[in-house]
């Protein structure tokens, strides 16, 4: 179903509120999975890490001088001036739900709005880093999620859709083509097709089908969306899409946040723990692409560079200005990339690092690298 | 020589010495026992040591292959095109040659040693020449355990570092079979094993070491507070506590430490990097408390580019006054 008046949204932003008011997350939680949710608005989902906890932030951040955000029942409202030239105030609401199974430094945001109003919620939280961390999967991680839902407790799981980009090369540039495309098709074989068109997968749509002695409905009890940037979205049964889909993602994200974590120097004892991006194909033998390395990288977003080589072989430093992690670069033909933590790297700093370059030179395999030794 | 081009030379210099370092103590597989290696380290000469006779040097690098055996090595990338100017670098190697005191070893000696110049291969057949005619015409100006050994990175794709003999041998007859038709050591192995291992005991040009406190050293500090007139992150530091952090995360610290160890990169040098600092308006000096207030701005430009044309701009501004002067004597 669709509201289409703005009397209709009206009236639903209140039933909304009143949920918000109810006695606590749990019972949000419930009454939600209950709920039919009419188009514009969706149920939109956020996993966060935070080396406090997610919620700590936005309760001090409630309490504090902020006008633009304030507790709300067992949630938060947020009020954000947007548009030009004449602003207007989006009124949008959220709440924190921890996972039982998990540590408290990841928790889901989640809220019932429009694609408007999750804007203004996802720039809060972009406005919070390095406090507040998304959580970052990579293709490989967001296909090795929807491949372990592939059966659900008494559901079978098929994609319905997928967004990608595929490169397209030109002799002065390197840009992307984004594609939109529905299939019916099993995960492995969308997994395959992705990778034989080199295309960069951004969501997918999972459908979750009842499933009663191996034979499937013909009806989805609940469509979840999953981001490579962490955040989903659901049309259907909230409580499947959050039980199979968020928390997984979330214990995806926990999983890698803790092992790029403690690696700054001065957290390590300046004993080096550093990383590499390793390539199936021997990509550097081509110089084309070290050198596309030095541009993604001089135009890294928030960060100062400084270039001691570009070609043939390209070692780089990095400040993140948003968080203070550094980090030297290294590409080592024919198909490394060695990330070397600086005196602060943080978990979060890595992954927003580890994330943008996937998307920008290849998606690699990230892991330990070299033994260091003293003279 | 242009600043970028120096910057770039004590970088591949560190890598150098890092890589023959590798060759003298690592089997290609393991770490040899009883190997050791230092960067800096106070050995102490013979009596008989023909230009120091009981006196102190420190050599570029220091590798003990075993007991019985290692290397005294002086590493030099670039060198003058005067070749009267030389003579610097052959009394420094026949210093190096004599029975050094100094070793990891019970009584801190060793059986047999080699003294190494290690030189670009830009320059390795002049200097070889310039050492073996200097050899020529004075038996005793070059020490009968003297070696020159070129380097350089592999221009085919820049991942390794190649050393050869150019003259002399080595008394080792591993080493000696190694470097007579020459070694690649993969730029993978040096910067997997000393990914952090930056400086060595040797003065780097100010962009180098201020390119490294800009990209790492100063982010790390505590002490920051925001100043709203001249929007920046203003950071209180002093040039001891920049330098001993830096030992730590990128010099001596990383390496073997004893009584005989150098530390690098020393406060001195810091406090160049930040007294230039003050000069560029980038930093206040507190001199009561002996700290700087570094205004820590965010550079859109590459760092180190920026340092080196504010360097730059300080090396022709003394040149155009030493023009000056001489004209005003001259004119």
């Amino acid at each position: 179903m669709t509201l289409r008046t703005s009397e209709q949204s009206t009236a639903f932003e209140a039933f909304i509120e009143s949920v918000y008011r109810l006695d606590g997350v749990d019972q949000i939680v419930a009454t939600i999975g209950t709920l039919q949710i009419p188009l514009p608005y969706k149920v939109r989902i956020k996993i966060l890490f935070s080396e406090l906890e997610p919620r700590s932030y936005f309760e001090t951040l409630a309490t504090g001088p902020s006008e633009s955000i304030s507790q709300f029942g067992a949630g938060f409202e947020t009020r954000i001036l947007v548009g030009r030239p004449i602003p207007r105030t989006v009124r949008s609401h959220f709440f924190l739900v921890r996972f039982p199974n998990l540590s408290h430094h990841v928790e889901a945001l989640v809220s019932i709005c429009t694609a408007d109003q999750w804007r203004t919620i996802t720039r809060i939280c972009r406005d919070a880093y390095p406090k507040l961390a998304p959580i970052n999967l990579s293709q490989t991680e967001l296909l090795g999620c929807a491949k372990k839902l592939k059966h659900y407790k008494e559901y079978s799981v098929r994609v319905k859709a997928f967004s990608a980009s595929s490169r397209i090369r030109s002799a002065s540039t390197r840009s992307r083509k984004s594609i939109r495309e529905w299939t019916d098709e099993d995960l492995d074989k969308v997994s395959k097709d992705v990778r034989e068109r080199g295309l960069v997968l951004n969501s997918m749509d999972l459908e979750f089908f009842p499933s009663v002695g191996g034979v499937d409905h013909v009806i989805p009890r609940a469509t979840g969306t999953i981001r490579r940037s962490g955040e989903l979205s659901v049309t259907g049964s909230f409580d499947v899409v959050f039980e199979a889909v968020a928390e997984e993602v979330a214990r995806i994200g926990l999983k890698k946040l803790e092992f790029l974590s403690g690696r700054g120097l001065r957290e390590s004892s300046y004993t080096p723990r550093p990383l590499s991006i390793e390539f199936n194909s021997r990509i550097f033998d081509d110089l084309e692409n070290v050198r596309s390395f030095v541009t993604a990288v001089r135009k890294y977003p928030k960060s100062m560079h400084a270039v001691l080589h570009g070609n043939p072989y390209a070692h780089i430093k990095l400040v993140d200005i948003l968080d203070r992690s550094s980090f030297e670069l290294w590409v080592i033909p024919p198909k490394r990339i060695a990330l070397i933590p600086g005196i602060r790297a943080t978990g979060p700093a890595f992954d927003r690092l580890v994330a943008y370059l996937f998307d920008k030179v290849r998606e690699g395999q990230l892991q330990d690298y070299g033994v260091t030794r003293q003279g | 020589m242009a600043l970028r081009d120096k910057v770039n030379d004590y970088e591949q210099t560190v890598k150098a010495l890092l890589a023959f370092a590798a060759l003298v103590v690592h089997d290609g597989t393991d770490h040899r026992p009883d190997s050791r290696f230092g960067f800096g380290r106070r050995m102490d000469t013979s009596s008989a040591n023909k230009l120091l006779p009981n006196g102190e040097v420190r050599p570029d690098l220091t590798a003990q292959k075993s007991l019985e055996y290692g290397v005294v090595v002086e590493a030099k990338k670039s060198w003058s095109r005067d070749e009267s100017r030389w003579a610097k670098q052959a009394d420094q190697l026949r210093k190096y040659d004599d029975d050094l005191t100094g070793w990891w070893t019970n009584d801190e000696r060793t059986l047999d040693a080699n003294a190494v110049l290690l030189v670009h291969q830009s320059r390795s057949r002049a200097v070889s020449r310039f050492v073996a005619s200097l050899k020529e015409e004075d038996d005793q100006a070059v020490g009968s355990r003297s070696v020159v050994v070129e380097f350089n990175s592999s221009e085919e794709t820049a991942s390794y570092y190649f050393f050869r003999t150019e003259f002399g041998s080595f008394l080792d007859e591993e080493l000696d079979a190694t470097l007579l038709d020459g070694r690649q050591v993969p730029l993978d192995k040096v910067v997997s094993t000393f990914s952090t291992v930056r400086y060595y005991d040797a003065p780097p040009p100010i962009p180098y070491l201020l390119t490294d406190l800009w990209v790492h050293v100063l982010p790390s500090v505590e002490k920051v507070r925001f100043d709203e007139e001249i929007k920046a992150d203003i950071i209180t530091v002093s040039a001891e506590d920049l330098s001993a952090e830096m030992q730590k995360a990128y010099g001596s610290e990383l390496l073997h430490r004893d009584a005989r160890s150098c530390q690098f990169p020393k406060s001195s040098w810091v406090k160049k990097c930040l007294d230039f600092l003050v000069t560029k308006r980038l930093a206040i000096p507190n001199e009561a408390e002996n700290t700087y207030d570094v205004i820590y701005r965010h550079f859109k430009k590459d760092i180190l580019d920026r340092f080196v044309e504010m360097a730059e701009g300080d090396e022709k501004t003394a040149t155009n006054e030493e023009a000056d002067q001489t004209e005003l004597f001259h004119g």
